[in-house]
């Protein structure tokens, strides 16, 4: 007898072996040899053996009605065919950050960011931190060192017991960086860092994954995975992350079926929304870098959905018939039900305004909380369209990631995410 | 962390919270080291003492794991009013609201309890109610919180 409610899942990035799907090279299947596994924090609910079988349906001629068996599409190897399933999962995350950095060194280390870095380029700030040397505006500060912010990467400060995130457009002399904080970042103030997720055209995305699902006498090892859809909720117990993962070739080991380990929580803080800000900004205008202003909206409700198109690059080198799962497409959604309509919004989609929009997360603290930020935020739905879904009459804004040019990317650092039109900042 | 923890936690929260200052000038505990009295069988003195208790026993809340699985429990904030026969009931209600509105902000907010190790979250756990007692001298609000945390 095995019980179903334990179980878990593993993952690993293939770049430490093979690569992609980590093919043995003297056989061409998948394996897990050279793989690292980390167990990943997340809901058990939606854990079930991934996949469905790679067959062809048969549609020989034949003198009755009977079924022919579905040919099976894959390989032979030690006079057997082998065993080969396609297909996605979902996995559902609480949102939780590096924190002190001891269950993780890096967020390279952590599990979440590996599922998250396989379809977004992921930027490592060059410390975790820095004090202002002087303060300028709610829009610059002059660093202790400069060569800690690069264009494009979030930036957190506590302020008044607040989180507050704002992402860097510039990095001169003085940081110049948008949307503004409610404040100047006073003198000798700790601004944290972040890892910074992004896509932009050219870069590509990071490795891809290995994932580890097992419960009580069942396991499968999902190989070649990229995530093709993230959406971020936030219920009043914190923020989650739901990722569907697209797996190039799935199969089992259910021999073995062990869950391997409690999940190594990361020392941060559960992300809330409680006790942080959503901020938009006027229209971004073409003032470059840019320093736009913020106004803060109050929200009932608010939803992340990032699409990404993978196409499988092709090959019949191996089993898994592809060389990879490229990213071709992604498109940022964000979904905004604010409790009180304004009228500044109104006009939005026949004006065709488009404004930085931001979601930050708290708590405060070291390593602490999140934010989500698309520069350049085109409306697709009309906000004067009052939603009533409520007893009270509500503002929906329908949010796209659009073209943002206003970071100011000359002299970046090679890899930073300057110009990119949707970012997350994980807090370092 | 034990969900003892997060009731001590929440007894240092409440105090912090601003009272209205009509009906109570502060919050305070009702004897945290051993209680004479359960809260609702006091029948005199200032407004604003209060108690943390458990009303639900933690429930798994669903994390994968072998073991050390997360927890959903719930517990209220209970603060005693007393209400002298010549006191405005108007105003007792205001004062009520007002309390419940400061201390729901107090608890709830994950940057005063988010270094707690192993504390997901502490959540407002529906609206909060009101008991009438002795006589209609004293009135007992209940102000429910969820809490999701990992045990150990």
């Amino acid at each position: 007898m095995a019980s179903k409610h334990i179980t878990g899942v593993r993952v690993a990035l293939e770049n430490q072996a093979a690569g992609f799907a980590n093919v043995d090279s003297s056989t061409g299947i998948p394996s897990v040899s050279g793989l690292t596994f980390k167990a990943l924090e997340l809901d058990s609910g939606d854990i079930v053996p991934p996949g469905d079988p790679a067959t062809v349906e048969r549609t020989d001629a034949r003198s009755d009605w009977y079924e022919l068996p579905p040919e099976p599409d894959t390989i032979w190897s030690s006079g057997a065919r082998v065993r080969r399933r396609t297909g996605s999962f979902t996995l559902r995350c609480p949102l939780r950050t590096i924190g002190s950095a001891s269950a993780y060194a890096t967020y390279a280390d952590m599990p979440l960011h590996m599922l998250l870095q396989s379809s977004l380029s992921s930027w490592t700030p060059a410390a975790a931190s820095d004090t202002v040397s002087s303060a300028v505006s709610a829009t610059r500060f002059t660093p202790t060192t400069l060569g800690r912010w690069e264009p494009g990467q979030g930036i957190a400060y506590d302020l008044n017991g607040r989180r507050e995130w704002s992402f860097v457009t510039d990095d001169p002399a003085n940081v110049f960086h948008s949307p503004a904080f409610s404040a100047s970042a006073a003198t000798s103030a700790t601004l944290r860092t972040a890892q910074t997720l992004f896509y932009r055209a050219g870069t590509d995305p990071g490795y891809s994954v290995c994932v580890e699902l097992s419960g009580h006498n069942w396991q499968s090892y999902a190989y070649g995975c990229r995530v093709s859809q993230i959406k971020v909720a936030y219920p009043p117990s914190g923020a989650m992350v739901e990722m569907t993962v697209q797996a190039a070739f799935i199969t089992d080991a259910s021999a073995s079926g062990v869950v391997a380990a409690n999940p190594t929580r990361a020392d941060g803080a559960r992300a809330h929304f409680r006790g942080s800000y959503a901020v938009v900004t006027g229209t971004i205008g073409s003032t470059s870098p840019a320093e736009l202003a913020r106004t803060r909206v109050g929200l009932d409700e608010w939803t992340l959905t990032v699409d990404f198109t993978l196409t499988p690059v092709g090959h019949s080198d191996d089993i898994v018939g592809m060389a990879n799962l490229e990213v071709s497409r992604v498109t940022a959604s964000l979904d905004l039900l604010l409790s009180s309509p304004s009228t500044t919004y109104d006009s939005d989609l026949w004006a065709q305004t488009q404004r930085s929009v931001l979601i930050g997360l708290g708590p405060v603290g070291a390593g602490n909380g999140a934010a989500f930020y698309i520069p350049a935020a085109v409306e697709v739905a009309d906000p004067l369209k009052r939603d009533l879904g409520g007893d009270t009459v509500r503002q929906r804004l329908s949010l796209r990631s659009g073209l943002w040019g206003l970071d100011d990317g000359a002299g970046a650092d090679a890899g930073a995410p300057w110009d990119s039109p949707f970012r997350i900042a994980l807090a370092l | 962390m034990s969900l003892v923890s997060v009731v001590n936690m929440v007894y240092d929260q409440v105090p912090l919270a601003t009272a209205s200052g009509e009906a109570a000038l502060s919050f305070y505990p009702w004897d945290t080291a051993g209680p004479s009295m359960a809260l609702e069988q006091r029948a005199d003195g200032d407004s604003g003492c209060f108690d943390v208790v458990v009303t639900a026993l933690p429930v798994d809340d669903g994390a994968a794991a072998v073991s050390a699985f997360r927890y959903r429990a719930t517990i209220a904030v209970r603060v005693w009013y007393a209400r002298g026969t010549e006191y405005d009931r108007r105003l007792l209600q205001g004062a009520i609201a007002t309390d419940c509105a400061a201390i729901v902000a107090r608890v709830a907010n994950p940057n005063n309890w988010a270094a707690a190790e192993d504390l997901d979250a502490l959540m407002p756990g529906g609206a909060p109610t009101t008991q009438v007692l002795h006589d209609g001298a004293a009135v007992l609000v209940t102000i429910p919180f969820t809490v999701i945390y990992y045990e150990g």
